[in-house]
């Protein structure tokens, strides 16, 4: 058995300077005249907290904000308009970090590295194969139904930030793991023409010849320097996963041979009832993590290694592909055949 | 709705102060009824109704500026719930009758009430149909304020599904518009949200000012807007979107603090809408039309 050996944030820990991004957020709401407590109620926050610029939230607190927000203002554009001005924002280095990149790969490696800090609640991992580039969104700490939220919002704001940096328009292309909504007007103006629903996966991607392409605004050196004075604020002590995220990671590393419950326990050092206790305060089943973990896995190499059912069957110990076609439509709703159908955007 | 209340506090005053005091008057001339003698039905019935009255004239009241049609409406449902209210207290209390004020109320009141309520009727009937005609670039024969969006009070893209099903049901040549405004993001970025949120709203209204009656604009969302123009097609609808163009590029839109100017550009495309099309279809591809558009600066008119 292997421990897992990084470190992990939970729900309530306290991280989110309130200052930052849940204060672009309030500010929304403020805009459309809101009174400042009905935005914050429930939060455990007051107004003069923030104004303070050292308080500090937990993800269930900005989540808390979230599920306020998406009642008070129900025309369901808040979660794109937060987006489109989420990064690089006024977030200290991080942000200089981000508004210095020369081009998207750094931009992008600056976004993943940071995450915590930058998107603490919905969290990046980059894929690439010999064509694409893959951006996925994980959810890091349990957001349940804010979870379509945070999609809009994150994939506006990579959207957004890239165009602002690079000055044009880059043509990114989207995956949901949802189904297309009734209305999807906003996806259109604020993403772009290319979306594609129930793929499985939250995913954005681009052809990889746009990874190195100079930005115009640009500055290695100042992206050096920001990145010099970044690196010691994490530590080597620093949780950079939230605790879903952690324990998805895990499963997806040691897929091939399947893990029960107390033995993923054990590997993070926890008795099997705290560590249902936490999947539990994290909104999470063991089983449903496990199934994502794999349907993942097998998207990932579907798409990016390029191998068939037959291959992928076999990686993850099926007898035979009946039964692996089987588990897959369990884990996705759609057969293999389907599903890469869908995931070639075709 | 309480704000509006606040403008008609004498009406209100007037309506329950008369309604008191037909309370008190009728304590103090009548005497009080047994209680086997009430009539539970007839209070349920009664007095169920004069509640609903009285919480109809408080709904007109909450939703309505002071003028005529007000006045009309709430003294005639104000008269109509004071007979009903007299009614009922005859339920409790027993009257003599020489005391002619409470035969009055109940057989006077009544038919002076319908008839204040009938003729504030007509005089709505008449504001309306000049609202409507004020509001006849936004919405089209077919209202429902659910599909009303809050920032701008345009018509949302539900709406414009809705009027477009109308609209490709009929054969009448047909061109729909979608408008999007250049770069808006970074107006967002640079002046904050309330400065966008204010563009995206004075540019509604500019975008109206240039329409014609017949014509219908939504707000798609965001910065995009759909335009409807029945009857219209090719050079014409290309015309009028080249004059959309100029309007916006010539509107000196002013930041609320500093004073200084945000010029603006639009990008328009345009499609013709073929009988037997669905909405869906049409939207497709004029959204596609306003890719095009965008990528050469001006208005793009789908094939």
């Amino acid at each position: 058995m292997t421990m897992y050996c990084g470190r992990w944030y939970e729900r309530d820990e306290r991280f989110i300077a309130a200052h930052h991004q849940p204060a672009l957020l309030i500010d929304l709401l403020l805009a459309r005249d809101i009174s400042s407590h009905k935005i914050l109620r429930g939060s455990g926050l007051f107004y003069d907290d923030i104004l303070t610029g050292n308080h500090y939230l937990s993800p269930a607190q900005l989540q808390q904000l979230i599920i306020n927000g998406r009642k008070l203002l129900p025309e369901e554009d808040l979660s794109f308009r937060w987006g489109d001005s989420l990064w690089p924002g006024h977030y200290g280095v991080f942000s200089q970090l981000l508004a210095n990149a020369p081009d998207l790969a750094r931009a992008l490696q600056a976004l993943v590295d940071f995450r915590h800090f930058l998107s603490p609640l919905l969290s990046p991992r980059i894929y690439q194969d010999e064509r694409y580039c893959y951006v996925q969104w994980l959810d890091a700490c349990g957001l349940q139904d804010e979870r379509r939220f945070m999609v809009e919002t994150a994939m506006t704001g990579l959207t957004a930030t890239s165009r602002w940096l690079a000055q044009e328009t880059l043509p990114w292309r989207y995956g949901f793991s949802y189904a297309r909504p009734a209305q999807d007007e906003q996806y259109q103006v604020y993403l772009g023409p290319d979306l594609h629903f129930s793929v499985g996966v939250d995913v954005m991607m681009i052809e990889k010849h746009w990874l190195e392409k100079a930005w115009p605004r640009g500055s290695a050196t100042a992206y050096q320097v920001a990145l010099r004075e970044a690196q010691p604020l994490i530590g080597r002590e620093e949780a950079t996963n939230g605790f879903n995220e952690a324990v998805y990671h895990y499963l997806t590393r040691q897929l091939r041979t399947p893990q029960s419950l107390p033995e993923v326990a054990r590997a993070f050092a926890m008795s099997p009832a705290t560590f249902k206790r936490k999947l539990q305060k994290h909104h999470c089943h063991f089983q449903q993590l496990q199934d994502q973990a794999r349907l993942h896995v097998c998207l990932y190499l579907f798409h990016i290694n390029g191998w068939t059912n037959e291959q992928v069957a076999h990686y993850l110990n099926f007898n035979d592909t009946t039964n692996f076609r089987r588990a897959f439509k369990r884990w996705s709703g759609l057969t293999p055949s389907d599903s890469k159908q869908r995931l070639l955007f075709a | 709705m309480f704000s509006t209340l606040f403008l008609h506090r004498r009406k209100l005053l007037l309506v329950f102060g008369l309604a008191l005091a037909s309370v008190v008057a009728s304590v103090l001339v009548g005497d009080a009824k047994h209680w086997r003698e009430i009539d539970w039905l007839d209070v349920l019935g009664e007095g169920g109704s004069a509640v609903a009255v009285a919480i109809w004239m408080l709904l007109i009241l909450g939703s309505r500026p002071a003028g005529r049609v007000t006045d009309l409406l709430t003294l005639g449902l104000g008269f109509i719930f004071l007979a009903m209210w007299q009614d009922n207290l005859d339920e409790f209390i027993r009257i003599p009758a020489e005391q002619w004020w409470d035969a009055w109320l109940e057989s006077v009141a009544m038919p002076v009430g319908i008839a204040l309520l009938t003729y504030g009727l007509f005089h709505w009937h008449s504001e309306q149909l000049s609202i409507n005609r004020q509001l006849a670039k936004r919405e089209r024969l077919f209202r429902e304020h659910r599909f009303i969006d809050g920032l701008t009070q345009l018509g949302r893209a539900d709406y414009l599904k809705e009027q477009l099903q109308q609209h490709l049901n009929s054969t009448r040549p047909m061109t729909l518009m979608m408008v999007d405004i250049n770069d808006f993001s970074s107006v967002n970025r640079r002046f904050g949200h309330r400065e966008g949120d204010r563009l995206v709203r004075e540019i509604s209204e500019l975008l109206l000012l240039n329409l014609r009656q017949s014509d219908l604009i939504c707000r798609y969302a965001g910065d995009r807007f759909a335009l409807l123009l029945p009857g219209t097609q090719g050079e014409a609808a290309l015309q009028l979107a080249q004059e959309l163009e100029l309007a916006v590029q010539h509107f000196a839109f002013k930041h609320s603090q500093t004073g200084e100017t945000l010029y603006q550009r639009i990008s328009i495309g345009l499609t013709e809408c073929r009988p037997g099309d669905q909405p869906a279809q049409s939207i497709e591809r004029v959204n596609q039309a306003l890719l095009t558009a965008q990528r050469q600066h001006g208005c793009f008119l789908a094939a």
